[in-house]
């Protein structure tokens, strides 16, 4: 029984070494960080495949749709089993072709001369190979699973805020960049010291941990709403887009800092085996989101994101952004619920590996 | 008919998806309009401002301004 705990430290302080450049180490401003997501989806993935054995499942027949469905939201439960993508080695370029019905999935011949699945062109041609894997024991796995899947969401949700964030050419405050980023900074220092600590100190560093990030999270929403609340007073004759842009940008930066908090708050709660709290914490970012999305603010004209929307300056590629990707952002967290409600389900996880690449 | 009303309204000049607004066009493009026609004015006073306070004898240097 002591060894069995012994073990599981020793795989747990593995698990929070996850501040690895020295600006994630000593930095105090969160945006110049690394945004952790892969080394968060790196972690689950061993940790998952340490849990249970995959049987390498070659008969792909029947589950072509499922498959396609998985690859181009992360996971698929449209049938009795549940399907869950490698969402993170899957390319957008990939994604968006399947979307478009350019690509599809089916299976194509290795060199070794046997048929591989994978997807294809309009023409046939190969596009990339993967590996349906099923699992031995997936009650073991679920909840890493559905981790697994919500940390990929997390990851594209900051990437696409990124992305839009480069349109807006406020300025930046650097002052209040650290201030947002304090609490993650304590939460850090937290965590590092977790990861050398045996295992009754680490509960309580993780437990510190957590209510920073929590109050950090709370800053950061109240933050966003005030904003919110300054760019639907900007009318009149004094309304100027200088300050617009730099209040668009400031609601980018919380934006883009809020699904790091709520990332690590996520994966810290599936290290202490807390699925119940992960959830809460999601079902927090999904009311916010919703918020912005539903309620009405200033003459009650418009919501939070029409207003954002209103007044952004999109390019081409992001247009209509801030209408259109926060609902599909809310599905991608609600899913979450939904994948840990799967438990008498079997697990297939579609899996990627680059060096499949020909 | 029907169509034509429930047919979705983009900004005339960014192209964005419409809300609420009247005319066709978004709040930004409508305030940058605005903050343009501000500065146009600014420079009005400026140039006529300048020009009574310097008088005829630098006629024409405006222009290149
Ligand atoms: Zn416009």
């Amino acid at each position: 029984m002591v060894e069995k705990n012994e073990t599981a430290r020793v795989g747990r302080c593995e698990l929070l070494d996850i501040f690895i450049e020295e600006e994630d180490k000593k930095g105090t401003d969160i945006l110049a960080m690394s945004d952790f997501f892969d080394v968060l989806i790196g972690k689950i993935d061993t940790e998952m495949n340490s849990e249970t054995e995959w049987e390498s499942h070659l008969n792909i027949e029947g589950l072509f749709g499922q498959i396609a469905a998985a690859i181009k939201s992360g996971f698929d439960i449209s049938k009795r089993e549940m399907l869950v993508a490698d969402y993170s080695h899957f390319s957008q370029e990939i994604i968006d072709g399947l979307k478009a019905g350019i690509y599809h999935v089916g299976e194509s011949m290795e060199v070794a001369g046997n048929l591989r699945p994978a997807i294809l062109d309009e023409n046939e041609q190969l596009v990339k190979f993967f590996t349906l894997k099923k699992a031995h024991n997936p009650s073991a796995i679920l909840s890493d699973i559905s981790t697994l899947s919500m940390q990929t969401s997390l990851k594209r949700i900051s990437a696409q805020i990124e992305d839009v964030g480069r349109d807006v050419k406020g300025m930046i405050d650097f002052a209040r960049r650290e201030a947002l980023s304090n609490k993650f900074i304590y939460a850090r220092d937290r965590i590092m010291s977790a990861s050398i600590a045996d295992s009754e100190e680490q509960e309580f560093f993780l437990r510190e941990a957590d209510t920073y990030l929590m109050q950090g999270l709370v800053d950061l929403y109240s933050d966003i709403n005030a904003q919110v609340k300054k760019l639907a007073d900007q009318k009149g004759p004094f309304a100027s887009i200088k300050e617009i842009d730099t209040l668009l940008s400031y609601i980018n930066e919380d934006m883009k800092m809020i699904p790091r908090y709520v990332g690590l708050r996520v994966y810290l709660f599936n290290i202490r085996q807390k699925e119940d709290d992960a959830n809460r914490i999601l079902g927090e970012y999904q009311y916010q989101l919703q918020t912005l999305m539903e309620r009405r603010i200033g003459d009650r004209k418009y919501t939070a994101l029409e207003l954002i929307h209103e007044y952004y300056p999109y390019k081409k590629e992001n247009m209509d952004f801030w209408l259109e990707r926060p609902k599909q952002m809310l599905e991608a967290i609600g899913s979450y619920k939904t994948m840990l409600d799967q438990k008498d389900n079997d697990i297939f996880y579609i899996d990627v590996e680059d060096i499949d690449d020909e | 008919m029907m169509n034509d009303e429930t047919k979705e309204r983009r900004c005339k000049f960014c192209g964005k998806l419409l809300i609420s607004e009247k005319m066709p066009i978004c709040k930004r493009c409508k305030l940058k309009a605005r903050n343009k026609v501000g500065i146009v004015a600014n420079m009005f006073t400026i140039f006529y401002g300048a020009k009574v306070f310097v008088g005829d004898k630098e006629n024409g240097d405006f222009s290149a301004v």
